[in-house]
């Protein structure tokens, strides 16, 4: 289906995935992070625009409205459900 | 500490004291709401997300606005003219979001509430589902993954 793409375009997307990969730890580290760890996420941060970049994206979706409305709405499906 | 950050992440110390004073203000909103268990990575959150959405409209506002528009637009920092643009995609991405999560496994959907819903850390919920601490952060991952292709998927 992709096949036509140039090993180049396969690298940045392998690289981008990375990236997404750390933001996403980051992401859940985050929850529990004192001072020195937010330190070493500003690092992380700071090491390449694109760190920003999918950290800003990832961040504005897991913290949006509509995903605490899903939860809130699955919860309480599943309360219903069961009885 | 709070201030230094705001200065790292957008690099004016007027604006980095504008966001902190809207920190203060959201978190002092959000404790009259419910109670919250850490505090420090809570402020730190919120401080974050504010200086996030910051950087996020400066830039919107410095290119002219290209075709695909980011998920900022959730956020409600952005031009209010945007606000029942932004409502239309909330709900959008809510049902979307809602389809997505029936597929998942119980243990994560119980992984996805405790953790959106709960606010529970991924140790508080290892905890609690009595799992290790890497199961749960590998099963939040996959989660998250979910629901940003979700977000994705909608912006396209």
């Amino acid at each position: 289906m992709t096949d036509a793409q140039s090993p180049r375009r396969a690298q940045a997307d392998a690289a981008r995935a990375e990236t997404m990969d750390q933001a996403l730890t980051w992401l859940i580290e985050l929850d529990i992070a004192d001072a020195e760890t937010h330190g070493r996420f500003l690092e992380w941060l700071d090491a390449d625009p694109s760190h920003r970049e999918v950290f800003a994206s990832a961040e504005a979706v897991w913290h949006s409205q509509p995903v605490f409305d899903a939860a809130a709405l699955l919860a309480a499906r599943k309360k219903h459900s069961a009885g | 500490m709070l201030l230094r950050t705001l200065q790292r992440m957008v690099r004016s110390h007027s604006t980095a004291e504008d966001l902190l004073q809207e920190t203060y203000l959201r978190v002092t909103r959000a404790l009259s709401e419910r109670a919250i268990e850490h505090l420090e990575p809570f402020l730190f959150q919120t401080a974050r997300n504010l200086a996030l959405d910051h950087l996020r409209a400066r830039r919107i506002h410095a290119r002219t606005i290209v075709d695909d528009a980011p998920i900022s637009d959730i956020h409600d920092v952005v031009a209010p003219d945007a606000a029942l643009e932004d409502a239309a995609h909330a709900n959008r991405l809510l049902e979307s979001l809602s389809a997505s999560l029936e597929t998942l496994t119980p243990r994560q959907q119980k992984i996805f509430t405790l953790s959106r819903l709960h606010g529970a850390s991924y140790l508080e919920i290892a905890k609690q589902l009595g799992v290790s601490t890497s199961t749960v952060q590998k099963e939040l991952k996959l989660i998250m993954t979910v629901c940003l292709s979700v977000a994705a998927r909608l912006d396209h």
